[in-house]
């Protein structure tokens, strides 16, 4: 761009004519360039088209000729279309290669650019044209463009074209020269124009010639109205100055007076002439900086002190009048004097500041009486009405303030005693109840230490926590003793608050007491009330544990010497005699341990254990239990427990086990035909919490609308008739709610009479994380063998597979017969998973024919498939039952808890060792499990029995508790240090007791012993304790 | 001795020197593919994919493109060409000249088709009656001989106009002189894509496989094995995806267009229209 204006001329003339010289060339140039380009594509795309057109004409007549195979013809053919016409040459190739070509003569008018050449080539290419007739090729028609003949063509036309364009531009050029020269030479004149300006006889006219363009004419006109405009306001401005009262000075860029008006000359006291060249700062000294440039303010005032004109303020204005080049070209200084306002605002802010002063000082003082947001903001403020408003309003606070102080000075002084203390302990204050309560006189008081009062009966520890408490700052509470005047002691409930001073800390403490000896005195009555009650509970509690003990002990002898007759060869009428021996006690035993645990439901002693338990398993328990009963009145019993209900579950198995068995028991009791069907299922709670809810639906004979009100009290039957038909205590239904409520469940019941009733309950559980499902499961089977006897070849692959993917190992038989024979052998199984419907015998029958001699050494848990719904009922000599089709989880389940059962002959090769004083017991215990084939050894009291112990290994101890010479608990806990001692195994303990109490339970646990089991001894509770403790072993 | 001696004498003497040459000529060999797009699309996207093919595979080749669809035809016929991109050599007759496929493009098939503007008043072919229809050219099989044999069964009688390739028959459409034209389903979509332009197609045939890549007989194995390797594993080749892809997008194809193994059975409905084909588009 710079090199462009360092070419730009100085003259306007030659400036406007170089203008037009480039604009004509680029103009002329591009238009003629345009027009050059269109006329040859035009030109080129014709001959494309006429090429198009003759290839198509001579092909016309090449077909016949080549069809015939008339070479000459075509040759003459193409001869003729390359005549006249773009084409320098033309030719014919046929399909064997052979070629008839001919060319025109070359006649190139001049030789063109090498680059037009290439792109005429590049736009006129071969023209080709296939010779076929009916799909049969003959050949191809080329002609080919004499492009060099064309290029030179358009060559020559473009230069003829860009000549006549040059001769033009030159011809337009000279004619513009002289015109633009004449009409912007008047621009010239303008230098004589200032000269006349000056001398005041200016005339625009005379500048100009008579043919000068109507633009420049009326330029100089206006410039000629412009310079008279100028004159006259000129003049206007200097009388202007001369009247005004403001001083003003006119500077030159130095700061030398180049103009003063009269009021200047006044203000400094020095003529007008004898201002001008007077330099400005030696005029205004103060109001610049020595050596600086001047620069340009506003409203800035000044003080001048003159000798002859005395003291003098101004306010002044220096402001700049712009010069050539950026910088100032001089400057106006205006000044106008305001010594008297000067004077006034002085006396004015002398006084504002007193006031203000003032002002403040009231202000720090409410600020500092009113500490408040609210309040700070208003004194904030300063208008001395909100200042005065708060004065007042502060005035009338503190005198309410006082007042309340008073009031409730004096209700405190009616209710409380109060004194105040100082920091080293001496009474400042005592109001007139504490005068009256210590029995001293105040002024003995006043001055004196607060220890006079002490009683001296709480321990030094006391007063030093007390003192470091309060002296800390913070508020002690509690109970103290204090000794009146004449030596009485007296109990105060006693708050002492500390009273912070100006440092904040503790200056004062006031002590507010309330007189509680009455109530201290009832307290202690109180209490020894409770321990002469607690006593009694006490002796009540160790009765009925006692009584207990003492009906457990004989109805121990009675079931077992029972279950022993029964077991021995009887007549018919002697075996129905005993077994209604056996019966009865068995009900008298169930009505104790109602009343039992009612007695402890309503002491409130019952606690439930929150323990993992296998939901299935105290299902499949508590069936197992009641199917003889079902059984026998032919009743169908059914348990279905639902698949998404967890392995595992967290709470009490016991008692839920109570519960179902009792629910169960009853529909038993109450149904005569049809079925009890039993469902279990769950509902998801927050976060591990679970609801586990099951249903007891009987066929029964119902309950009426007028009685399901009140089925759940104590002592209830549906009528007393009911109670004499069938039996109990009709506390079964009361104690099963008890229970489901310390479970935090809910029971409820419908029915309807004649059709049947419909118990549930909920209990509340929470999921075992630990425990997934299965996980446990697949880690017991794993590695365990076990034989699958089905005659289904697809079942027993299937089953094979599946089986062995748990990590089992697995042999079929495809028969009963097969399997029995397999049994024989050598190679020992864990389980057998047998198909119910076998073609020689049914499953049950197969279990029936382990129990023949020959198979006395086979002791297998044996898993039955079996097809239908719901929980079936083991037939004798299975373990579990799994319904088909096949559930592949019901199965792992069943296997699993089938091998995790000990074998019976693990318990028959038990050795035991039975710590018993009590001969009757003895004979019962050592009979039950000699019968079993345990091997027995007894012990008659502790010492014995770790005696005994230390003389050899036992697999498990029954153990009594209450014992002469050394009870069961002592030689557990000796047993279990010396087995600490030695590092040996520990001997796994079952307590076998009368005391059925839960803090005999709990006593025993504590002791070390692992199980509990209540006298009497039922055969089926002693042997399911032996299998869950021998488990591990077995495991 | 006459001309037609000579030209046959002259063919005899070319074909002996053919057959004893096995090398590639000294210039390499030549490649002409059919016109698709005009001389300067086509260029664009032929140039750089037949650099790298002889880069890659060490067989010199050298672009031939004519001026219009027909050229290479021509070329074949004059025997002035080795390698060929085209589908014009499947009549019976032309079958015979000896020319092998080896290979086609990644291509979806393509159809003839008849199109117009979508705003053409033409609604269907009966309306192209007595009116101009443009094909590319005489020689283009999917976008003239099927459309105009359609035309024919049909009994429609539109006036054949030849534009040289598929873009010159478009620009007649577009300056109206033309009242529908004749085309390559893909390429007319690609036209579209690229001139932002929609087109409304009036009638598509069965779908045909697009243009072959086809040898000369007189080309030894080796080196047709070698081009055809070359075209095989360009885009596998990071930097022959790149060339490929590039040339697509210059003329509207995708970067799927890539060069695939043929044996050239996918031409068999070209063989089976001859079989029915009227003569005058045979």
């Amino acid at each position: 761009m710079k090199r462009l204006l360092a070419l730009l001329p100085k003259s306007l003339v030659v400036r406007v004519f170089a203008l037009y010289t480039v604009t004509l060339l680029v103009f002329g140039g591009l238009g003629l360039g345009t027009f050059v380009a269109y006329y040859v594509r035009s030109d080129i795309e014709d001959k494309n088209i006429t090429g198009a057109m003759i290839v198509e004409v001579v092909a016309q007549t090449t077909t016949d000729s080549a069809i015939i195979g008339d070479y000459d013809t075509i040759e003459k053919t193409l001869q003729r279309a390359i005549s006249r016409s773009p084409f320098h040459q033309a030719a014919f190739i046929d399909m064997i290669g052979g070629k008839v070509q001919v060319a025109a003569p070359q006649s190139s008018p001049a030789s063109a650019p090498d680059f037009i050449e290439n792109w005429v080539k590049s736009e006129l290419g071969d023209v080709n044209r296939t010779i076929s007739v009916g799909g049969r090729d003959y050949g191809v028609l080329r002609l080919i463009f004499d492009t060099d003949h064309i290029a030179a063509t358009y060559w020559q036309f473009a230069r003829i074209a860009f000549g006549a364009g040059a001769a033009a531009v030159l011809g337009g050029l000279f004619l513009i020269w002289i015109p633009v020269r004449r009409w912007l030479g008047n621009l010239d004149r303008l230098k004589a124009f200032e000269a006349d300006l000056q001398a005041g006889t200016l005339d625009p006219k005379k500048y100009l010639s008579a043919d000068a363009p109507v633009e420049i004419r009326r330029t100089f006109e206006l410039l000629g109205r412009t310079a008279s405009s100028l004159q006259s306001e000129r003049e206007q401005a200097s009388v202007t100055l001369a009247a005004i009262a403001d001083a003003v000075l006119a500077l030159d860029a130095a700061g030398l007076v180049t103009y003063a008006n009269p009021a200047a000359a006044g203000l400094l006291g020095l003529t007008v002439e004898e201002l001008a060249g007077c330099d400005v700062r030696a005029l205004l000294p103060g109001a610049f900086d020595p050596g600086a440039p001047l620069a340009p303010w506003r409203s800035q005032r000044l003080r001048l002190a003159s000798g002859d004109t005395g003291e003098h303020y101004l306010d002044t204005t220096l402001s700049a009048i712009a010069g050539t080049g950026g910088g100032a070209g001089g400057w106006v200084l205006a000044a106008r004097d305001v010594t008297e306002a000067w004077r006034l605002e002085e006396r004015l802010r002398t006084e504002l500041a007193a006031r203000q002063d003032a002002l403040e000082s009231l202000r720090g003082l409410l600020e500092g009486l009113l500490p408040a947001a609210g309040h700070a903001m208003r004194v904030g403020s300063g208008d001395i009405g909100v200042v005065s408003a708060l004065v007042a309003e502060l005035v009338r606070e503190r005198e309410e303030g006082r007042r309340a102080l008073d009031n409730q000075k004096f209700a405190l002084d009616q209710h409380a005693i109060v004194s105040v203390t100082d920091r080293e302990g001496r009474i400042v204050y005592a109001n007139d109840r504490f005068c009256e309560t210590t029995g001293y006189r105040r002024e003995d008081l006043i001055g004196s230490r607060h220890s006079r009062v002490s009683s001296g009966i709480h321990p030094p520890e006391m007063y030093a926590q007390l003192w470091r408490t309060i002296i800390e700052g913070r508020v002690w509470q509690g109970e103290i003793c204090n000794r009146t005047a004449d030596g009485r002691l007296k109990w105060f409930n006693s708050t002492i608050v500390p009273l912070p001073g100006p440092d904040g800390e503790p200056e004062q403490f006031i002590g507010i007491s309330t007189d509680v000896t009455d109530l201290k005195e009832t307290e202690a009555a109180l209490q020894r009330a409770k321990d002469a009650a607690e006593s009694a509970n006490r002796a009540k509690s160790d009765f009925l544990a006692n009584m207990s003990h003492e009906i457990r002990t004989p109805m121990n002898g009675i079931i077992g010497m029972s279950n022993l007759v029964l077991d021995s060869r009887l007549e018919a009428e002697q075996r129905e005699y005993v077994g209604i021996v056996k019966s009865s006690a068995e009900a008298l035993l169930v009505i104790i341990n109602d009343i039992l645990d009612f007695s402890k439901i309503e002491a409130g002693k019952l606690v439930v254990e929150s323990l993992p338990f296998d939901v299935r398993r105290a299902v499949d328990d508590a069936m197992r239990s009641l199917a003889l009963p079902a059984r026998e009145k032919g009743l169908r019993l059914r348990a279905e427990v639902d698949a998404g209900v967890p392995a595992e579950v967290v709470g009490d198995s016991g008692r839920y086990r109570q519960v179902l068995m009792n629910l169960v028991g009853n529909a038993i009791k109450f149904t005569q035909e049809g079925e009890v069907q039993v469902r279990v299922s769950t509902r998801s709670g927050e976060g591990e919490a679970m609801v586990l809810e099951t249903s007891v639906r009987d066929t029964g004979i119902g309950i009426g609308a007028d009685k399901l009100a009140h089925i759940f009290d104590a002592f209830t039957q549906e009528d007393t008739s009911i109670t004499r038909r069938y039996g109990g205590t009709g506390l079964g239904l009361t104690i099963s709610r008890r229970l489901v409520e310390l479970m935090d469940g809910r029971i409820r019941v419908e029915s309807e009479v004649g059709k049947g009733s419909d118990f549930a309950f909920t209990v509340a559980v929470r999921t075992r994380a630990a425990a997934m499902p299965g996980e446990a499961d697949a880690r017991v089977l794993a590695g365990r063998r076990v034989l699958i006897v089905d005659d289904a070849q697809s079942h027993r692959e299937t089953l094979q597979r599946l089986i062995e993917g748990w990590g089992m190992k697995v042999e079929v038989a495809d028969s009963a017969n097969t399997a029995l024979a397999r049994l024989l052998g050598e190679a020992p199984f864990d389980a057998l998973l047998l198909d119910a419907e076998l073609h020689e015998m049914t499953g049950a029958q197969f279990a029936l024919a382990l129990d023949q001699p020959a198979y006395a050494n086979v002791r297998l848990p044996i898993v039955l498939l079996e097809s239908g719904a719901g929980a079936g009922i083991p037939p004798r000599g299975v373990t579990r039952v799994v319904r088909t089709p096949l559930a592949p989880s019901d199965l792992m389940d069943a296997l699993a808890f089938a091998l995790r059962r000990p074998r019976s002959r693990e318990i028959l090769s038990m050795h035991v060792l039975l710590v018993e004083d009590n001969i009757i017991n003895e004979r019962v215990a050592t009979a039950m499990l000699e019968k079993r084939g345990c091997r027995v050894s007894v012990a008659h009291d502790g010492e014995e029995a770790l005696a005994a112990c230390e003389s050899r290994t036992f697999d498990a101890v029954l153990m009594d508790m209450q014992m002469p010479v050394m009870d069961g608990l002592e030689a557990t806990r000796r047993l279990r240090e010396r087995e600490a001692a030695l590092r040996h195994a520990r001997t796994p303990v079952l307590a076998m007791t009368a005391n059925a109490m839960e803090e005999d339970r709990e006593a025993c646990l504590a002791a070390g012993m692992d199980d509990f089991l209540a006298k009497p001894i039922r055969p089926d509770e002693l042997f399911a304790r032996l299998e869950r403790l021998a488990r591990p072993a077995a495991a | 001795m006459s001309i037609r001696f000579r030209a046959l004498l002259a063919g005899a003497v070319a074909s002996v020197a053919f057959a004893a040459v096995a090398a590639p000529p000294a210039d390499g060999y030549r490649f002409s593919p059919v016109n698709q797009y005009g001389i300067n699309l086509t260029a664009a996207y032929w140039n750089p994919v037949i650099a790298y093919v002889t880069e890659k595979s060490g067989v010199k080749l050298q672009l031939r493109i004519g001026r219009t669809s027909a050229d290479t035809t021509a070329y074949v016929l004059a025997q002035e060409v080795e390698f060929v991109f085209t589908n014009h050599l499947f009549s019976p007759e032309r079958e015979q000249l000896g020319w092998k496929v080896f290979g086609r493009r990644q291509t979806p098939p393509v159809k003839g088709q008849i199109a117009v503007f979508d705003d053409s008043p033409v609604r269907s072919l009966a309306d192209l009656a007595g009116k101009e229809v443009a094909f590319p050219g005489p020689e283009a099989f999917i976008a003239y001989k099927i459309p105009y044999a359609h035309l024919l069964s049909q009994k429609i009688d539109a006036r054949v106009v030849f534009g040289g390739n598929q873009d010159g028959a478009l620009a007649q459409l577009l300056a109206g002189k033309v009242a529908a034209v004749g085309g390559n389903s893909q390429l007319l979509e690609g036209y579209q894509k690229r001139e932002n332009k929609k087109l409304r197609v009036l009638w598509s045939s069965d779908p045909f496989y697009d243009l072959a890549l086809m040898a000369a007989s007189k080309v030894p194995d080796k080196d047709v094995k070698a081009v055809a390797a070359a075209f095989f594993g360009m885009h596998k080749d990071p930097k022959g995806r790149e060339v490929l892809e590039k040339a697509s997008a210059a003329v509207g194809l995708t970067a799927d267009a890539y060069f695939l193994a043929s044996d050239g059975s996918e031409y068999a409905n070209y063989r089976r229209f001859y079989q029915s084909a009227p003569a005058s588009l045979r």
